[in-house]
């Protein structure tokens, strides 16, 4: 068993009256990179700053290594946060910001410049030490914030949606950076994002929120292909939806009837009302008149170079995004009917 | 619990030297033999002295508006308009008349205007004048030079913000509709621009009617400042001081409120400010025409300074443009002389403890207001801002009356009321740079340090102060320099001799025939200099530390 190192329990915050958290409870164990995504609004920053001690919950507790924390001023908790807008120091040097939380701890200049060349090495930035943050780029600011946050050696790093401020390749250079950075020095970090592509690509756990709460905590594959509700499959993907009505259960196998004729699905889910929501993603259809027919006509689509979404519209009138692979894509021709399938257990179903 | 009690002694604070003598004023003028009464503000409203004084002060008012708008407003326009060689270092020189106060300039300029003075001299060996005429006259023009000369950087300033924040394609749209400069102007800029003139226009008639230095050294004694100003000796027999300070009271408080109203309310914005360029390139006659004109104004607004220095150096100026003899011994005297030692020495005192009083409150109140949660906090925003439509004049009246007979009273020591009534003059613009500065200022600066371990004074002590510290500095200098030279509080407050600041003891040399006002006036050079300089440090800091410091992110 994983040892857990940080527990959020029964987490309630408000506002001047207005709830923004509402019950927020999740478990984050040794080693973990854990997610916490969802729209901008839905109180994920707010939770972030409860746990590094700048906000008060209303109840609850916060629990670090079996310790609960949540009375603890946020500076004797020993936990690192990388600020969204980096939040460095303009008075001080880049070295002078990385080495403040250790000189603050009063260790000695020795072991000071020992361990803050370490970690300018694990961030790569040689060369910039002794500029001020002003003169550096933008994602070396980032670096400087990831340092200074590290360089204490936290129990735990949070980090608020840290590269929101950046373009999009040092974005993704950046995202290769932290993964590195996790995996190198082994830290349990959790990260607060409304961007699901960084929530997928690095995170081990994702809590995925709505509307001031927490709707479903899984790892990427299990929130990707069984998503709790519609609006976890959306937010995480791409999706078609149906609407439908099981006219038939046999075991986990259900007849739906919809606008584009019968569905087939398997689910082990329970399901309780008959007015349901089926859906599935782009990527799930096949090129193939099996089970579950969708036939129709290209309508436009989108090139992603080695993918292609295609969106094919149906007699009745419904779009349906389609993925198909790049090679294949000259097969389909407008004005010709183009049939998908979809097999019944890549069929997501959801209570209406 | 230690942010309550801070905040309560800070609110505490400001109800005992700001709202009780105000308040007290207020009873005092409808209280008379232990009685409810309109008849104090009956006699002083039916007293024929007292009315004309009412009216004069009036009439000053409105005639100094006027008189700055007729300077400032094309001035502006000028700036805003025209693009010249020398602009940025003119657009500096025209704020510079703001460094003497009137009441300094009027001992130089009255050298120039009397009767015998520099400029009927020139006028007759001009052959302009055959016999010298009295420009001062009974010192009413003397007042509404001076006063017009020292403020028409204000109206100057007001008119060019407002001129920089709308749409120049506002006045385009007029043009390209047909209609021509007369009308353009008329129907589109000026109503653009009517909430700063009004703003302008507010400060400059409370200022105007309650200098009160200006008209002492003039010796015009019909106007409401110089009123108050006399009937403080007897005020315990003639409570005439009382009604009327309520009434400077009454009309700054409803111009004020009528400013905030009307600017607030304003719908008149034009969104985002112009992207192209306005201005335009003069040339030839035109362009030498406007130079005219700026060295003109520029001349004319600092002939009471250059008065002050040619008087301060003269041995000998009678019946002469400039000074015949020159010497430098009266800069001498101003450091030997008993008096104006006491003057400097007092001054420094007094202003030095002042601006420490002022930081302290600047950067608490304004970091209360930035970050705290707290119930009272609109109180303390209100109170800390007062201070700001308070005229000297009115406060120092409220502190004599309120604390005679304590242990504060003034005819025993005004030490610790002089510091108080500079140092709460100049509380709002420390609050204003300092709140602006936290509002500048990342929270997460601060967290940051907190989280990586460090407590409360650490966080002050390495991030919160030094990063707030440019503005800070910049703001406790120019309440330095004004505490300096700061007129009505000295004038009413320094009672005896041993504690004259350095104003009051210009005004009392500047009556002493012989030798006075040339010492006078080399005390005032000095004072003006000193200014100078600490505006000039003062801009220098706020310039370039904090335009590079809060550029990152």
């Amino acid at each position: 068993m994983d040892k857990e190192i940080l527990t959020v329990e029964n987490i309630d915050k408000s506002y001047e009256k207005k709830l923004v958290l509402q019950n927020i409870n999740f478990t984050v164990y040794e080693n973990d990179f854990f997610f916490i995504l969802g729209p901008s609004g839905c109180g994920k920053t707010t939770l972030l700053r409860i746990i590094a001690g700048f906000v008060e919950p209303d109840r609850g507790r916060i629990i670090l290594n079996k310790k609960d924390i949540t009375k603890t001023p946020p500076n004797k908790r020993n936990i690192g946060f990388v600020f969204q807008n980096y939040a460095l120091w303009p008075h001080m040097k880049v070295i002078e910001n990385i080495a403040y939380g250790l000189k603050i701890k009063k260790y000695s200049e020795e072991f000071i410049k020992k361990r803050v060349k370490e970690i300018i090495e694990i961030v790569k930035l040689e060369g910039v030490e002794n500029l001020y943050p002003s003169q550096i780029s933008g994602g070396q600011q980032q670096r400087v914030a990831l340092a200074r946050a590290l360089v204490i050696n936290p129990q735990i790093l949070l980090l608020d949606e840290p590269l929101s401020n950046l373009d999009a390749k040092l974005r993704d250079e950046l995202r290769r950076e932290i993964k590195r950075i996790h995996k190198e020095t082994g830290i349990t970090m959790v990260y607060v994002t409304h961007d699901q592509k960084e929530a997928m690509t690095l995170g081990t756990t994702i809590a995925v929120m709505k509307d001031k709460e927490i709707v479903q905590i899984g790892s990427p594959y299990e929130i990707y292909t069984n998503p709790i509700d519609i609006f976890v499959a959306s937010f995480i993907g791409e999706i078609n939806i149906l609407k439908g009505k099981i006219v038939k259960r046999e075991g986990d196998l259900l007849k739906i009837e919809t606008d584009e004729g019968i569905f087939f699905v398997k689910s082990k889910k329970q399901i309780n009302s008959e007015n349901v929501s089926i859906s599935f993603r782009p990527e799930s259809a096949v090129s193939e008149e099996k089970i579950n027919v969708i036939k129709g006509k290209l309508h436009d689509y989108e090139f992603y170079g080695d993918i292609v979404k295609i969106n094919i519209i149906t007699q009745k009138g419904n779009l349906f995004k389609i993925g198909v692979y790049t090679r294949d894509f000259n097969k389909y021709k407008k004005e010709e009917n183009i049939i998908f399938s979809i097999s019944e257990d890549k069929i997501m179903i959801f209570e209406q | 619990m230690k942010r309550k009690i801070l905040f309560t002694l800070i609110l505490l604070f400001f109800l005992f030297f700001l709202v009780y003598p105000i308040f007290f004023i207020l009873l005092q003028s409808f209280y008379h033999n232990e009685k409810f009464t309109f008849e104090i503000l009956k006699i002083t409203l039916t007293n024929y002295i007292i009315r004309k004084s009412i009216i004069n002060s009036f009439l000053l008012g409105i005639i100094v508006v006027l008189t700055t708008s007729l300077i400032g407003i094309p001035l502006a326009f000028i700036f805003d308009r025209f693009s010249f060689e020398g602009k940025s270092v003119l657009r500096i020189l025209f704020l510079l008349p703001m460094i003497a106060s009137p009441f300094v300039g009027s001992i130089g300029i009255k050298q120039i205007l009397s009767r015998f003075g520099s400029l009927n001299i020139l006028l007759i060996k001009l052959g302009l004048l055959k016999n010298p005429i009295s420009w001062i006259g009974s010192g009413f023009l003397g007042i509404v030079i001076l006063q017009t000369l020292h403020l028409y950087p204000i109206m100057f300033l007001n008119i060019s913000a407002s001129l920089n924040n709308y749409d120049i394609s506002t006045e385009e749209a007029s043009y390209n509709l047909g209609a021509n400069t007369f009308q353009t102007f008329f129907k589109i800029i000026f109503p653009l621009i009517f909430p700063g003139y009004f703003a302008a226009s507010s400060i400059i008639f409370i200022w105007a009617i309650t200098d009160l230095g200006t008209p002492l050294v003039f010796e015009f004694n019909n106007l409401v400042s110089v009123k108050i100003f006399y009937t403080l000796k007897d005020i315990n027999t003639n409570p005439v001081g009382y009604a009327l300070v309520l009434i400077i009271l009454l009309l700054t408080l409803t111009l004020f409120i009528f400013t905030k109203k009307y600017i607030g309310k304003t719908p008149y914005t034009t969104g985002r400010v112009q992207v192209q360029t306005k201005e335009k390139n003069l040339k030839g006659k035109k362009l030498f025409f406007l130079y005219l004109f700026l060295f003109f104004i520029l001349l004319v607004s600092l002939i009471p300074h250059f008065s002050l220095i040619f008087y301060s150096f003269s041995k000998k100026w009678f019946f002469s443009i400039f000074p015949s003899q020159y010497t430098g011994e009266y800069y001498k005297v101003v450091f030997t002389h008993r008096l104006t030692k006491t003057g400097i020495f007092n001054s420094l005192i007094y202003s030095s403890i002042s601006t420490v009083i002022d930081i302290f409150f600047g950067f608490f109140i304004g970091y209360i207001l930035c970050r705290w949660k707290i119930k009272g906090k609109g109180l303390l925003d209100i109170l800390s801002m007062i201070p700001l439509v308070i005229p000297g004049i009115v406060l120092a009246f409220g502190y004599v009356t309120t604390f005679s007979n304590t242990i504060l009273d003034p005819k025993n020591n005004p030490v610790f009321l002089i510091i108080l009534s500079y140092s709460l003059r100049r509380i709002p613009y420390l609050v204003r740079t300092t709140y602006s500065s936290f509002l500048q200022l990342d929270q997460g600066l601060e967290e940051a340090s907190y989280s990586l371990g460090s407590n409360n004074i650490m966080t002050f002590k390495k991030i919160i102060f030094p990063l707030i510290s440019p503005g800070l500095f910049a703001g406790a200098i120019l309440a330095f320099a004004f505490s300096l030279m700061e007129v009505s509080c000295s004038l009413i407050l320094a009672i005896r001799e041993r504690f004259y600041p350095i104003s009051k003891v210009i005004y009392i040399l500047a009556g002493r025939v012989t030798d006075g006002p040339n010492t006078a006036c080399s005390l005032g050079v000095l004072g003006m200099l000193i200014t100078f300089i600490c505006l000039f440090i003062s801009t220098k800091i706020f310039a370039k530390k904090i335009g590079e410091f809060f550029r990152i992110g």
